[in-house]
């Protein structure tokens, strides 16, 4: 198999029929494959030095939950200091720490890597129909370099930690902080090379190794979104990684780049970041916003409403939200005319964001619609992303960002669209894939149990943080008026529901390798390619070059053959009737 | 917001500038319009769920889009966005353009407090005093690291950056004490860099004013013998030895003389042409950035020969001071070069301080020095006559 | 990189590796990864001179008198070694296409010596201007001065300052006038010039150690004969991609760093 050749047509030259009369079948067999990817061999070297591509999105998945417990835990430290107006359990600079620790690892080692880390690198070649990424050896060379940036970043917060908070900003972080900057600047440096790395072999993949038929308009939304994504990646990630070398540099070396007083400037260091910084929250939320199309469409029997104007909001995101990073410093003197050109492309580049939410949900219209775990997870991702959209709007201009600039107004915000939009999305993925990626079915009690109680925990922490940001409590703040307390407890309440919420899928999904039933080739009866194999997939994916004869998420055409194969999710094929 | 009142905070947070109003209303604008977007989402969104709930039997139909659709709702938000964008964007001009004739205060954070300077040359730490219905112009700069001062009842918010001069203003409008917050995280002592500000009637601000003149005998105004910011300035106008070059006495032997720098009497507010043939207005910003770095703009005719005074020399406190006293400086107000009014805080003693080496000139006599160092009531009449020649 | 993750092996290998479905995907896919990461490298290197032009626009001074402080004949011969190796690839892309081994060891290696040769110079100049102290760092040291008024002070300056002075006044007498027009505070900050010097130098270099440890890689493989099947010309292409890549940035660096005060940008802003 592993020498099939594509026929002798080239994907550009095939004459295919764009709107079909049938969907695709909807291939579903019981039991997974005698030989998959998890068994064909066995050993830690088999799995440390695979170059294959579903092999490496699991290992990118097993750190990126340890770290993300990490980065809970740090979270909910300082939740918990902040129930007193006096700090609860943390000295003042172990709360910096915490803080620090708590944004970092949340941004560089979860948020960043996690979908296209994950499901990325297992799913995209499998929805384009190629048998691997173009690169496998740099993809794995990538994973590698991730992890050794990883280690050097908690090194860097274990031994000494850090107290610059996630946004490294000089003279505070070259001159003054006494904790390991260079250690966790070498962390992101490394880590956004792997970044690069990843980025650039999604976009080669995409590029050039889509099966015959699977043209551009054909391309699973996911893989439009997963290539926007790569595309900052490739980006900005260098023009981080260049401002942190300089940052060292001036540490080590105390010459003035940054400093203002050996004769630098601490915006140039700001414009540099945010740069990279303003683009990388794309880089984290456009791929959840990719699942998210994915889930909606299978869940709602339903093409996506606007192929086109969703795909291309990808792409307008990820073109104009280059141009926006200036809105991160409104109030530090750039300028008032400058502030306004940063102001305007900022409505600029809400407006795609605001057209997908529309889309999606538009596209519950006329649908056939199922509640299972996924779709909870992403009406949910709607409702809160919504909220921090919106919310980002008075961020976004100059006249109302003076007065919530830098409070916990922004927090919540920025957790809207981050936890509210991306984790839940990337749960909605997980919980979509993990049928594909392990062959088995979890819990559906349990995980729209988990859905639930995570919008509840989610919104309990967060909606108050809205109203203390309004009245002016700043971020960063171990220490804060009395008023503020009762918003506090709440919020932690919060976070601790929100923390069961989290430990939840923790248990059940991997019980499920044990205890949960098969799940099956296409459990939801879904249309990409990736679930025209069977669960999990066979080493090399496709036995056959599959050849794509129309476009993603033809739900609503009767299909060829169906099967009702007896198990509890009968209810999920979107055409009984035919 | 109701549910605010109960938890700890005011149903609205508390407004006491006019410019808090109409920020308010902006964000109220902007609020009521996201909050009925965001409704209209999930009231879509409820009804589609239970419309189009899975029934047996049912089918889906295969709806593609609607491009008459698309363009609404791209066209309709981005109308809106506009609008956000024009408000704030006038409500920003506003809070970025002081009015003229308001009074300066000097706003300095280092790690971590706010020292404040009034242009009376009252000084506070972590406190401010405003007189209720009276424009103030705030200049504020940071020592170290980056600091935000922001005033929440103010709507108010600026970063204190490093080497930077960023300038807001406040007419507060309603007596009270509100708080005074560091924005942006500077260090372990972050949440501790925090203040009030008072905004007083206008007898009270008079009896704290009162309570506050120690250094200052005589009445707050014009001269700068009074305590002023003016004043310190005046001093340090001898000690920092400025007045060694920038005096209005011409003598080309001597170094000590107008020939080696600019006569500084008038200059703020005025033009200063540039070599190449660009002016300049001598503001603020303009004399700090020429204290600091000379040679960025050098008046047309002169050489760049005048030193940096890096932030180890001048404070920024002491930065403020001294612009102070050259938006006092108009014409004839120079004193002359060798009459010490007093000696300068900290500063070497008189014979040090103007050593002239090159013209064996006498050392100049503290003749008409009482006493006490503190500026004594007889300085202003001293200072009244036009300046004749000096001492080389 | 696309390189390095394909290189690998012996002849005996398919030509086409296992995910690919022909030879031209396989080599439009390499050609394609190379431009993408290279795409990436010019942001890599345009972040850095972002911020050396912010700086210099600053200080166009200190940058002509750390520049005129500089070896520009070393980096001229540099320069003329660079290119030449330029064209020594390219030819041996030419010798793997019409599949001439020793054509291609003998391209290889002319680069691997020029490219190796660079290294050596550019070594010889570090050690030069760590020789003349021309290092940045905090070390203070005292000089006599004079203060504005012509009276003698004892000021605290950097030791880089020092030098620089020294470095600059037994240079020429160009260079000797550039110093003498001087403060020290702006021998101080020229500083600033050199970590830049320093920076983007070292990360060329770095980026020259990696391209020749992959044309030593790509000489072994030469010689075992992984290019006899002439398909594979492509990867000694894209490793051009990146040597050529690697040239044109100190074709940018070379006028940056040491013609600088050629071009003074004083009184263009």
């Amino acid at each position: 198999m592993a020498t099939t050749h594509a026929p002798a047509t080239t994907p550009t030259t095939l004459e295919l029929d764009y709107t079909p009369q049938t969907a695709p079948p909807v291939v579903d067999v019981d039991g997974p494959p005698k030989v998959h990817y998890l068994n064909h061999s066995f050993g830690w070297l088999s799995w440390l030095l695979t170059v294959d591509h579903k092999r490496i999105g699991i290992l990118y998945l097993i750190p990126l939950t340890i770290f993300f417990m990490c980065g809970g835990i740090a979270a909910g430290l300082v939740r918990l200091n902040l129930i007193q107006p006096y700090g609860a359990i943390l000295e003042l600079d172990q709360y910096n720490k915490a803080f620090t620790a708590h944004g970092t690892i949340m941004l560089f080692l979860f948020l960043i890597p996690v979908i296209p880390g994950v499901l990325g690198n297992f799913f995209v070649p499998m929805m384009i129909g190629a048998k691997d990424m173009a690169f496998p050896k740099l993809n794995l060379a990538s994973w590698y370099v991730w992890m050794g940036g990883a280690m050097f970043f908690i090194a860097a917060l274990l031994f000494g930690g850090l107290d610059t908070g996630w946004t490294f900003y000089p003279p505070y972080s070259s001159k003054y902080s006494h904790t390991n900057v260079i250690w966790a600047g070498l962390g992101v440096f490394i880590t956004g090379f792997s970044s690069i790395l990843t980025g650039l072999n999604i976009i080669a993949t995409v590029h050039k190794m889509r099966a015959p038929g699977m043209t551009w308009g054909r391309l699973p939304l996911f893989v439009w979104a997963m290539y926007a994504t790569s595309v900052i990646q490739i980006l900005a990630t260098p023009v981080l990684a260049m401002a942190v070398c300089l940052l060292a540099t001036e540490r080590i070396f105390g010459v003035g780049i940054f400093d203002p007083s050996l004769g630098g400037d601490p915006l140039l260091f700001q414009h540099l970041f945010w740069y990279y910084s303003h683009p990388a929250v794309y880089i984290m939320i456009l791929p959840g916003m990719g699942v998210i199309n994915e889930v909606i469409t299978c869940f709602s029997r339903k093409n996506i409403f606007g192929y086109k104007a969703v795909a291309w909001s990808s792409v307008g995101i990820a073109v104009v939200g280059f141009l926006v990073w200036g809105h991160h410093m409104f109030l530090s003197g750039q300028g008032v005319y400058l502030g306004m050109v940063f102001s305007v492309l900022t409505m600029l580049v809400a407006i795609p964001s605001a057209v997908k939410v529309f889309n999606w949900t538009a596209t519950f219209y006329g649908g056939q619609i199922t509640f299972e775990a996924p779709m909870l997870f992403t009406i949910g991702f709607i409702v809160l992303f919504t909220i921090g959209g919106l919310t980002g709007l008075f961020l976004g201009i100059l006249g109302t960002d003076i007065h919530l600039h830098d409070t916990y107004f922004v927090i919540a915000h920025f957790h809207f669209t981050m936890v509210g939009g991306m984790m839940f999305a990337w749960q909605a993925g997980l919980h979509f894939y993990w049928p594909k990626m392990t062959g088995k079915m979890y819990s559906d009690f349990w995980s729209r149990l988990a859905a639930v109680i995570m919008l509840v925990g989610f919104s309990l922490t967060f909606l108050p943080q809205f109203v203390a940001g309004y009245h002016g409590l700043p971020r960063r703040y171990p220490y804060y008026p009395v008023e503020f307390q009762m918003m506090n407890i709440l919020s932690t309440a919060g976070a601790t529901i929100q923390g069961f919420g989290y430990l939840m899928p923790a248990v059940y999904l991997p019980l499920s390798l044990f205890f949960g039933r098969n799940a099956g080739a296409n459990p939801w009866r879904a249309t990409g390619l990736e679930w025209q194999t069977p669960s999990p997939p066979t080493m090399h994916n496709f036995e056959e070059l599959p050849i794509v004869t129309h476009g993603p998420y033809e739900y609503a055409l009767p299909s060829k053959f169906t099967l009702e194969d007896g198990h509890a999710h009968e209810t999920k094929g979107g055409n009984g009737g035919h | 917001m109701l549910l605010a009142e109960g938890l700890g905070l005011p149903l609205w947070p508390e407004r006491a500038t006019e410019f808090a109003v109409r920020y308010d209303w902006l964000f109220i604008y902007i609020l009521v319009v996201t909050t009925i977007a965001g409704l209209l989402v999930y009231a879509g969104l409820t009804y589609l769920c239970f419309r189009y709930a899975k029934k047996p039997g049912g089918t889906s139909q295969r709806v593609l889009g609607s491009h008459k659709l698309e363009l609404i709702w791209t066209a309709i938000p981005a109308a809106f966005f506009l609008s956000f964008f024009v408000g704030s964007t006038i409500i920003f001009d506003e809070v970025s353009h002081p009015p003229a004739d308001a009074p300066e205060i000097f706003v300095v954070g280092k790690q971590w407090m706010w020292k404040i300077q009034h242009p009376n040359g009252v000084r506070e730490i972590n406190e401010l005093h405003l007189q209720d219905g009276v424009a103030v112009k705030v200049t504020i700069t940071s020592e170290d690291v980056i600091h935000n001062f922001g005033i929440p009842a103010f709507r108010n918010k600026i970063d204190a950056m490093p080497g930077r001069y960023v300038t807001t203003w406040y007419k507060p409008n309603k007596v009270g004490t509100y708080h005074i917050f560091c924005d942006q995280y500077c260090g372990q002592g972050h949440s501790q860099m925090v203040g009030k500000v008072h905004v007083l009637s206008k007898d009270d601000y008079a009896a704290w004013l009162e309570g506050h003149k120690t250094d200052a005998p005589g009445t707050p105004g014009d001269r700068p013998t009074d305590g002023t910011a003016a004043w310190h300035g005046q001093q340090l106008f001898f000690k920092l030895q400025c007045i060694n070059c920038h005096n209005n006495v011409y003598d080309a032997d001597s170094v000590n003389s107008s020939n080696r720098a600019p006569n500084l009497e008038g200059l703020f507010g005025s033009k200063v042409p540039l070599e190449g043939g660009k002016t300049v207005s001598a503001d603020g910003a303009y004399i700090r950035e020429s204290i600091r770095n000379p040679e960025a703009k050098v008046h047309a005719g002169w050489k760049a020969i005048m030193p940096a005074y890096p932030r180890a020399q001048v404070s920024e406190e002491e930065l403020g001071q001294l612009v102070a006293y050259i938006q006092y400086l108009k014409k004839g107000k120079l004193p002359k070069r060798t009459s010490q009014d007093a000696a300068p805080v900290g500063a070497p003693t008189a014979g040090e301080s103007l050593g002239d080496k090159v013209p064996p000139a006498p050392i100049p006599a503290p003749a008409p020095q009482p006493d006490d160092k503190k500026p004594a009531d007889k300085k202003p009449e001293e200072k009244k006559p036009a300046p004749t020649k000096g001492g080389n | 990189m696309a390189t390095n993750a394909h290189a690998e092996g012996e002849g005996r290998q398919p030509i086409v590796a296992h995910h690919f479905n022909n030879i031209r995907q396989q080599q439009a896919s390499v050609r394609f990864g190379m431009w993408v990461f290279l795409v990436t490298e010019v942001l890599f290197f345009g972040g850095v001179l972002c911020a050396y032009a912010a700086c210099r626009i600053w200080y166009p001074k200190e940058f002509e008198a750390g520049s005129t402080a500089l070896n520009p004949f070393i980096a001229s011969i540099n320069t003329f070694l660079l290119l030449s190796s330029s064209f020594t690839i390219t030819l041996a892309i030419r010798a793997a296409y019409k599949g001439q081994r020793d054509g291609l060891r003998l391209w290889l290696a002319s680069t691997i010596v020029l490219g190796t040769v660079f290294l050596g110079f550019k070594a010889k100049e570090y050690y030069g201007d760590y020789e003349e102290g021309l290092i940045p760092g905090p070390q203070k040291t005292l000089v006599d001065d004079v203060d504005a008024t012509g009276k003698p002070v004892l000021r605290e300056v950097s030791v880089f300052a020092v030098n620089l002075k020294h470095v600059l006044e037994h240079k020429n007498a160009k260079a000797k006038a550039i110093s003498d027009k001087m403060t020290w505070n702006e021998r101080d900050r020229t500083q600033m010039f050199f970590v830049f010097y320093y920076s983007i130098t070292g990360l060329h270099v770095i980026h020259m150690i990696v391209g020749l440890g992959l044309l030593v890689w790509q000489l072994i493989l030469a010689q075992i004969g992984f290019f006899e099947p002439t398909e594979r010309h492509v990867y000694i292409e894209v490793m051009s991609l990146y040597w050529h890549f690697v040239d044109l940035v100190w074709i940018f660096l070379f006028p940056l760093l040491y013609m600088a005060g050629h071009h003074s940008m004083d009184g263009a802003f």
